[in-house]
């Protein structure tokens, strides 16, 4: 069952045009909005006088058509609640903002909000680099304990989601969209997969389709739910440095990957650390550091490697090496090199890249 | 009077004997064609009557029946102008009935009395050879292709002229002497050396496994890393072609129109590469005439598909099959028409729409979704008469070139041509020449695994993510791997190595 106070912030997260300043209007006029809504006609002058005529017509609107108790039925049909500022599991971080969100809509874990949350956040048009770094630094996060908060976008979120989900671990969507939609359309079996194992947040009720401004509004939640974020990988223009700004304003910490100076797609991250030279990071284990969290070394290293693989994977220590590169090294031909490449891709020692390249 | 020539005509590549009939009566002067004629078998009467007035003989001004039996068959082409014109000069007893009754005619006549060219002369010689004809006269420039028809008494002859005056005994004809098939005529005329080709290890040694197995390819690579000049190459590795696999060929390309007259039998193995803008009945053969298409020209050769996914899916697909059953039935109103199209089908393709997908440097523009679509664009059923993928890189080898130099393709061939023999021996009385034919139950018997190739196979689709359906292309490849390397049982570096040839397979691309 939902209070007053709850349904009172519900019916002002699901009225149409209530921005952030008049939302804050009226909750400055009358904190709780449960009791604003009980006897809201009465206050119909002091209310049109802060927020306009328009407004007042709205919000008038969604009590008469009783749109808060339909949000909650359909919210319980999908197995999804909403956490208002009233709740007392509504994450404190969100309190903070500038502009709080007045709901956020929930489905999954909802122990994760108060856990050990990283974002990981970066470019959509990923390349190598950026999905190599994305996915090794949040292995070593996730199997530290660490919750991944990323946005479902493409390229670095989904490749954050998909590698914590990879390891079974814990992962928190937040989304630019109402709970009810999928944006992009082709994580749709991530966006599953997260509602089942993890969490998906989102401050729009139901229904709520990607606007251009809900990408931007996004970001600040996934800065206030993490303790820290991660830039794996940005380009100039990328959406990564707004979660970047709202989190040195909600003092989070940002961790950022260097990239290729020559690199488009690291222009972005580069920029970052010009202006914040201790964010670097290069592994995780520089976050892990950072947050005096014990590094677990994993089981002794026992692999049995025989003269030709170790002098292939101490090749690779150097970076990515095309097949010739490794045939002309080892003195082999095709035939007798693949099986032992395809031995230690098995093994989880080297990766086979597009383009006959291996790498690590 | 009567008179009756005997011809031949084609449906598909299958011949059938025609009855040319004249009857000349009095009347009013007029010709008429009964027996289904089509529109070039009706237009002979204008083409016969010049060329016997310009031969300096005599068309009888007269009343003309002429019938073309059996009287249910539709008629089609120039090549019955030849014996209608000796009907018509025999009714009117310008040329004695015998011998003229023992030969088979064919030819298409011009205006000056000359023969000129005709297609689909081998499977009409064959044909006729098995209904039992032996006696044959054919254009001049069909001498080449019928050379190679042994046992048949063939005289080709320039004109009308000369074969009325062979007839009535005033001057011999030449006899087409018997040519012997040398599979090796065309060697090293393909053009195109693997010994021309550095480094692409990988996609070498892949291409020759292929060859071997008979499997088919899917390269994938950037634009202009040489997967054309690799595709190429292909044909300088594949065994000489019998003399009979040299028929079949020809058959096909003599009823196309595409045999060079001069060599009369077509001894290379054939490399199409249709354009993508191509449409079914040009790929799987049809149109109004039920010729052979692109599938059946490629008959055993190279299909070679540049940008598989640019190709209209429908075409794509009218391709499975044919390689599924290695001939290709054409339907048209009037009768089913069956080609042999068993051909080894290589395709190319970039990684994504833009061609950067995997590259170090340059960054993917497409969209997940895009390339989940480029590469959707191939089927999973199409894919699944696929056996080897690999990925061809257009990288500079300057860096890292080997000391030893690359392998001609008469030295991979000589491996080929070895396994080869392996396989037409144990698929002794199956219906089957290679190991990419082998169906489920022939694999079970013929690839069994033991504990640690099972084991391998096992982590290989955990670790690699590769989709069940890919099990069975493994265990063929890795069969034609195991035969390369002369081991009776696959073992495990053959099943490995196998394993690296299904790129597409894996999760992560996409």
């Amino acid at each position: 069952m939902y209070s007053s106070s709850q349904r009172g912030y519900l019916w002002l997260s699901l009225t149409p045009k209530m921005t952030p300043l008049r939302r804050r209007r009226l909750l400055e006029y009358e904190p709780d909005p449960g009791r604003l809504m009980q006897d809201f006609e009465a206050c119909r002058d002091d209310v049109v006088s802060l927020v306009g005529e328009e407004t007042y017509e709205e919000l008038l609107h969604t009590i008469l058509s009783r749109k808060v108790d339909r949000e909650i039925e359909a919210l319980q049909a999908m197995g999804a609640v909403a956490l208002t500022p009233a709740d007392d599991d509504f994450p404190s971080g969100l309190l903070d903002l500038d502009q709080p969100p007045v709901a956020l809509y929930c489905k999954g874990d909802l122990s994760l909000l108060l856990g050990r949350n990283l974002a990981v956040v970066g470019t959509r048009a990923i390349t190598r680099y950026g999905r190599d770094v994305t996915q090794n630094m949040v292995a070593d996060l996730v199997t530290h304990g660490f919750c991944i908060v990323s946005g479902l976008a493409r390229g670095v979120d989904t490749v954050a989601h998909r590698t914590a989900l990879s390891y079974d671990k814990l992962t928190i969507g937040v989304l630019p969209c109402g709970l009810d939609k999928v944006y992009p359309a082709e994580n749709k079996d991530l966006y599953e997969q997260i509602a089942a194992k993890g969490l998906l947040v989102s401050e729009y009720p139901l229904g709520t389709t990607v606007q251009q401004y809900t990408f931007v509004e996004r970001n600040r939640i996934i800065a206030a739910l993490a303790m820290g974020v991660l830039v794996t990988e940005a380009g100039e223009h990328s959406g990564a440095g707004i979660t970047v700004n709202h989190a040195l304003e909600q003092s989070r910490d940002v961790f950022v990957v260097p990239g290729n100076i020559y690199s488009k797609a690291s222009v972005g991250t580069n920029n970052m650390l010009k202006s914040m030279q201790g964010a670097l990071v290069t592994t995780a284990y520089d976050i892990l550091e950072y947050y005096h969290v014990a590094v677990d070394q994993g089981p002794a290293c026992d692999l049995q490697l025989d003269i030709v693989e170790t002098q292939i994977m101490e090749a690779l220590e150097e970076g990515d090496r095309h097949i010739e590169e490794l045939m002309a090294l080892t003195q082999m031909n095709v035939s007798t090199l693949t099986p032992i490449l395809t031995k230690l891709e098995l093994m989880g020692l080297v990766k086979k890249l597009t383009g006959n390249y291996f790498g690590k | 009077m009567l008179a009756k020539v005997k011809s031949f005509s084609l449906i598909g590549l299958a011949g059938f004997p025609v009855d040319i009939e004249v009857d000349i009566n009095a009347g009013v002067p007029a010709i008429d064609m009964v027996g289904m004629p089509d529109v070039a078998v009706k237009e002979a009467k204008n083409r016969v009557k010049s060329a016997i007035a310009n031969s300096g003989l005599l068309y009888p001004i007269k009343r003309i029946t002429v019938n073309f039996a059996p009287a249910d068959l539709r008629k089609e082409g120039t090549l019955f102008d030849l014996p209608l014109a000796l009907a018509i000069l025999c009714a009117s007893q310008q040329v004695p009935p015998s011998p003229l009754g023992e030969f088979v005619l064919i030819g298409e006549l011009s205006l000056d009395g000359s023969l000129r060219h005709v297609n689909g002369m081998t499977p009409l010689l064959i044909s006729g050879m098995q209904a039992g004809y032996t006696k044959f006269i054919i254009p001049a420039s069909n001498a080449a292709e019928a050379s190679f028809v042994e046992g048949l008494e063939v005289y080709a002859a320039k004109d009308l002229l000369s074969v009325v005056n062979f007839l009535s005994g005033a001057a011999p004809l030449q006899r087409v002497a018997h040519s012997e098939y040398n599979p090796t005529a065309g060697k090293g005329l393909y053009g195109f050396d693997f010994a021309d080709v550095h480094g692409q290890a990988v996609a070498k040694r892949a291409l020759e496994i292929a060859v071997a197995g008979g499997h088919n390819v899917l390269m994938i690579g950037p634009p202009g890393a040489g997967k054309t000049m690799l595709a190429k190459c292909v044909l300088s590795i594949m065994p000489d072609m019998t003399f009979d696999e040299a028929v079949e060929v020809t058959k096909i390309h003599s009823v196309a129109g595409l045999l060079d007259a001069d060599k009369g039998i077509v001894s290379l193995r054939p490399f199409r590469s249709p354009h993508h803008s191509a449409t079914v009945p040009s790929l799987v053969g049809g149109d109004r005439k039920a010729k052979p298409g692109e599938v059946s020209l490629a008959h055993l050769g190279v299909l070679f598909l540049d940008e598989v996914p640019e190709y209209n899916r429908r075409a794509l697909e009218a391709l499975r099959q044919p390689m599924e059953d290695g001939v290709v039935t054409v339907s048209r109103i009037a009768q089913t028409v069956e080609y042999p199209a068993n051909f080894m089908l290589i395709g190319s393709m970039n990684p994504c729409p833009c061609g950067n997908y995997g590259s170090k440097v340059n960054a993917c523009t497409c969209t997940p979704v895009q390339i989940h679509n480029y590469i959707n664009r191939l089927s999973g059923p199409l894919l699944d008469r696929i056996d080897i993928q690999i990925e061809v890189d257009n990288i500079t080898y300057g860096e890292f070139a080997q000391a030893v130099p690359a392998e001609s393709s008469a030295d991979i061939r000589e491996r080929v041509v070895k396994v080869r023999e392996l396989q037409r021996e144990r698929y002794k009385g199956l219906p089957m020449l290679t190991n990419s034919e082998m169906s489920n139950r022939e694999i079970k018997k013929y690839c069994p695994l033991d504990k640690e190739c099972e084991q391998l196979l096992e982590l290989a689709f955990h670790k690699l993510g590769l989709s069940a359906r890919a099990s069975y292309r493994i265990l063929r490849v890795a069969r034609t791997i195991a035969d390369i390397e002369g081991s009776e049982r696959i073992a495990v570096n053959h099943l490995s190595e196998a394993i690296q040839y299904r790129s597409l397979d894996r999760k992560y691309w996409s």
